[in-house]
């Protein structure tokens, strides 16, 4: 990138400032501030959790995963990343063909309301559904009825994953293919091919890249979300608990060793979808972000 | 000002962008630095403004050596190729901004600095859009805008970057002509760098020709034209043909034929003949004379036609002007008569 | 926006949509409709009908509950702060990432998006740990006299933590998109580098450092998992508005917890329409987002 020139160019003669920027006693003072202060707030608690998972010994840490109670969560926050991450996969891409490869009145109010569930608080994400599904909620007579039973169960726990989790495909596409235009499909439909294969050939592997780092980034809450979950959940242990409850529930028993294996778990998936993360930003970014040079 | 260059060389990594290059710039004088693009003319211009450092040679301000002075100290009138307006400043701002970034001391009043946004708005002709953002001005009145804000702070030389080069043909011309008017007005010492020749012979006093690095000749456009100093000004300046050419005892024998060139600058060897299309003459017809070669193709220019010869002797192909009324079509047989030439020794 | 769809000839009149060559508009505007529907618009719906029961007159008397306004009033003020400071470090860290080269620069450029990926519940245990009065940062702080844990303080020490990336985020692309020739005319005119910086600089970056603003102070109001651990939730002292409605919903009080949530959805509209609002006019006004 641009910056390293940066660096480079001021190295030449001393003595005499260069134009474009600060002097390197500034610099250095500044990158030193910054990423003290970055050491400070995101590495010490990343650090601590992984100290206080293993305080006591490998012996007690891994025991904290054979808890049957342990491994329903996980298996229960696998369950419900595998089900939401999906349908906002398929909507992500409905979404962003309807918005980027065609005009409309409107479209930038749809493109607000997709990016709704950003701007609502975890706990108010939890709380529609429970007004919807819950037994005092609308639909709660109805469902209590057919003895079905959402809120305090896996569906409620899936839904208001799918919520919170629901703009993340869709808003990396959306801005990449409205970048992207349409030429490349409507050159393909001038070859020949039909709209279906156009899409998959051509778009699909245009956009492939930016959705996978959607998924990355939507998989990566759909695990860790905590307090929509916390809301319609319902903290039935063993069957309404995911990884993140657990961690909470663990914590308020002051079992802290527990707690933070559990969390190093979930620690380590966050590690690894910055990984993830990066690798794409590094070698497919202009592929990812729609921004081109310029 | 005078402005001096000595000696100056700079390295961008591995390859040499400026090579021991020297020059002197009267004060009042408008002068081009041409060349192609690498050629190292933007860096020149830079290393003059104090934006990029030379790693030996020195610059002088008349009589003072500026060669250490920081960009700040040295108060010259910079404008950059895409203008570098600031965006989020009215034209007025902008324009005013290099009085009032002085040290308390030395700072104009507030009213004063009114006064002389509004007179140098009034020389580019802008006058009455002091208010507006750089957003809302055609890019032409952006140029001028830049260009008031350069004079602003009384520079003691005006440096442009490629002035025209963001603009279309028309503004372009008529810009070209508004700063030649602008510059005998105000007599500020000003260099310009383009890679348009035109721009270049019609606009400055005096033409730097630089090439990979090195100053190949200045002179007046006249001088840069009619004498060229290298064969690299010869055919970078103005349209050129060359033939290979051996010079012999005073002679220059091209293709059997035996030439009266002036070859006083030449040694005996081998050597390349350069020609500019009013330099030679077309004789239609396989008369004898001349060099003998097949028109390969014919061009409407502005002034009259172009004829490409195909050389018997050689293979090259020469382009001629023809007057339009000439009957001539592609295929036909003619032959070449050379008037006049210019010889630089071949560089192969 | 390129598209390349043949516009409609006036005498045509207005038209919803333009019309394509490229088919599927049907199948996939429908879907996004209905999904969209389903997911977001008719659980959110179902919010805005039950505070509707409640009428304005019971949201004014909910809102001014002593508790409740002072849950409100925590959440706003410790989030506005925690916003502003996350802020101002993050235009600093944004320039040195894009500006500065050093060793492990793009080890600490990965780092900046931590707390968007470390689950909030994971974040939260862990400020505790670290600054409880016998953690890490908490002890030598107790000793100096300082109390982080269970006051206003933690929270704000979350909140940071929540916000910081936002605005590291919104600036970092303007500032590498920074044209260099503008440093160098502001130089030029005889401006030292910390005037090239205040005037010239850094005004074009106020904009995205408003939305990243805007953004870090939406998330922190509503933020529950990363605070509620720290905060000690004490009634009136440190008890936040999000942790209010899980009190209420526990209390099977739905109109308390729809009143406060209602509250904090306006909030968001607000936010939203403010940050559009700011991009719109930054566009118009600097011709770039």
């Amino acid at each position: 990138m641009v910056d390293a020139a940066f660096e480079r160019r001021s190295g030449s003669a001393a003595g005499v400032a260069d134009a474009t920027t600060e002097r390197r006693t500034t610099r250095v003072a500044a990158t030193l501030v910054a990423v003290a202060f970055l050491a400070f707030f995101l590495l010490l608690p990343l650090a601590v959790v992984f100290v206080e998972a293993f305080r006591k010994g490998v012996d007690v840490y891994l025991a904290a995963f054979g808890e049957p109670d342990a491994q329903a969560a996980i298996r229960l926050t696998l369950l419900v990343a595998a089900i939401a991450v999906p349908l906002n996969l398929v909507f992500g891409v409905a979404a962003s063909w309807a918005i980027a490869k065609f005009e409309f009145a409107g479209k930038s109010f749809l493109i607000t309301l997709i990016d709704l569930p950003f701007s609502v608080s975890p706990v108010v994400s939890g709380l529609v559904y429970v007004l919807l599904f819950g037994a005092q909620g609308l639909l709660g007579p109805w469902l209590l009825e057919h003895d079905i039973r959402i809120v305090f169960a896996v569906p409620g726990i899936v839904l208001a994953t799918v919520f919170v989790t629901f703009p993340f495909v869709a808003r990396e596409l959306i801005p990449l293919m409205q970048e992207q235009g349409n030429s490349d499909e409507e050159a393909a439909m001038t070859l020949g091919a039909g709209g279906l294969r156009a899409f998959l050939t051509v778009t699909l592997p245009n956009v492939r890249w930016a959705l996978l780092y959607g998924v990355l980034l939507c998989n990566a809450r759909a695990m860790g979300e905590f307090g929509a979950v916390s809301v319609v959940s319902g903290h039935i242990r063993g069957l309404t608990n995911t990884m993140p409850l657990h961690v909470e529930i663990l914590y308020n028993e002051y079992n802290f060793v527990a707690a933070f294996a559990v969390a190093s778990l979930l620690a380590l998936l966050a590690l690894l979808t910055l990984v993830g993360k990066s690798i794409l930003e590094w070698r497919f970014g202009d592929a990812i972000s729609g921004r081109t040079a310029h | 000002m005078d402005i001096r260059v000595a000696g100056i060389s700079k390295d961008f990594g591995a390859s040499p962008a400026l090579r021991d290059v020297s020059l002197e710039i009267k004060a009042g004088e408008l002068v081009a630095l041409l060349g192609p693009s690498g050629s190292g003319k933007t860096t020149l211009l830079r290393v003059i403004a104090g934006l990029e450092r030379p790693a030996s040679g020195h610059v002088y301000f008349g009589a003072t050596d500026a060669t250490r002075l920081s960009v700040q100290e040295r108060q010259v009138g910079f404008v950059f190729q895409h203008y570098a307006l600031f965006k989020h400043m009215t034209v007025a701002e902008n324009v005013g901004y290099g009085l009032r970034v002085r040290p308390r001391d030395r700072r104009p009043s507030r009213a004063a600095i009114r006064q002389r946004v509004a007179e140098l708005l009034d020389l580019v002709q802008l006058g009455g859009l002091g208010g507006r953002y750089p957003a809302q001005l055609s890019g032409g009145q952006r140029q001028r805008v830049a260009l008031a804000r350069a004079l602003a702070v009384e520079p003691r030389v005006l440096l442009l970057d490629e002035p025209f080069g963001a603009l279309d043909a028309k503004v372009r011309k008529d810009l070209r002509r508004w700063l030649r008017e602008l510059h005998g007005r105000t007599g500020h010492t000003t260099i310009f760098v383009t890679h348009d020749q035109d721009e270049a012979l019609e606009l400055a006093d005096r033409v730097a020709i630089l090439n990979n690095g090195r100053l190949e000749q200045i002179g007046t456009p006249d001088q840069v034209y009619d004498a060229p100093a290298s064969a690299f000004v010869m055919s970078f300046v103005g349209d050129t043909t060359s033939l290979p050419a051996i010079v012999d005892g005073g002679r220059v024998r091209l293709g059997g034929l035996s030439l009266d060139v002036d070859v006083a600058a030449s040694k005996d060897g081998p050597a390349q003949l350069y020609l500019r299309p009013a330099d030679v003459v077309l004789t239609p017809g396989d008369c004898g004379g001349g060099l003998a070669g097949t028109v390969a193709g014919i061009r409407r220019t502005v002034a009259g036609r172009r004829a490409e010869l195909t050389l018997d002797a050689t293979g090259t192909r020469v382009e001629i002007e023809v007057p339009p009324q000439q009957a001539l079509s592609v295929g036909d047989r003619a032959a070449v008569h050379i008037v006049r030439g210019t010889l630089f020794e071949d560089r192969a | 926006m390129n598209n390349t769809a043949i516009a409609p000839t006036p005498a045509e009149g207005w038209r919803w949509k333009q019309p394509s060559v490229i088919p599927g508009f049907g199948i996939a505007f429908g879907y996004t409709i209905v999904y969209l529907s389903l997911v977001v618009l008719l659980p959110l719906g179902a919010l805005v009908l039950r505070a509707s029961e409640v009428g304005l007159s019971g949201l004014v008397a909910v809102a001014f509950e002593p508790r409740v306004f002072a849950a409100l009033r925590v959440s706003f003020g410790v989030s506005a702060v925690a916003a502003v400071v996350a802020s101002i470090f993050g235009l600093l860290v944004a320039w040195v990432l894009t500006r500065y080269d050093f060793p492990g620069r793009k080890f600490v450029d990965a780092m900046v998006d931590l707390p968007f990926a470390l689950p909030t519940a994971v974040a939260g245990i862990a400020l505790a740990a670290l600054y409880a009065p016998n953690g890490w940062v908490g002890a030598p702080l107790a000793a100096l006299g300082i109390k982080v844990a269970y006051t206003p303080l933690g929270i704000f020490v979350a909140l940071v933590f929540i916000g910081l990336p936002f605005t590291v985020r919104t600036v970092q692309p303007l500032i590498a998109d920074l044209d260099r020739e503008l440093e160098e005319a502001a130089a030029t005119l005889g401006a030292s580098r910390a005037q090239a910086l205040r005037q010239v600089l850094l005004p074009p970056l106020a904009p995205a450092v408003l939305t990243g603003l805007a953004l870090a102070f939406a998330r922190a109001v509503g933020e529950y998992g990363s605070v509620i651990f720290i905060a000690g939730n004490l009634p009136f002292v440190s008890e936040i508005a999000p942790l209010l409605i899980v009190i209420k919903l526990s209390e099977f009080d739905y109109t308390g917890a729809t009143v406060i949530a209602t509250i904090m959805l306006a909030l968001a509209f607000v936010m939203l329409f403010a940050i559009n609002l700011l991009q719109a006019w930054s566009r118009r006004r600097f011709g770039h987002g």
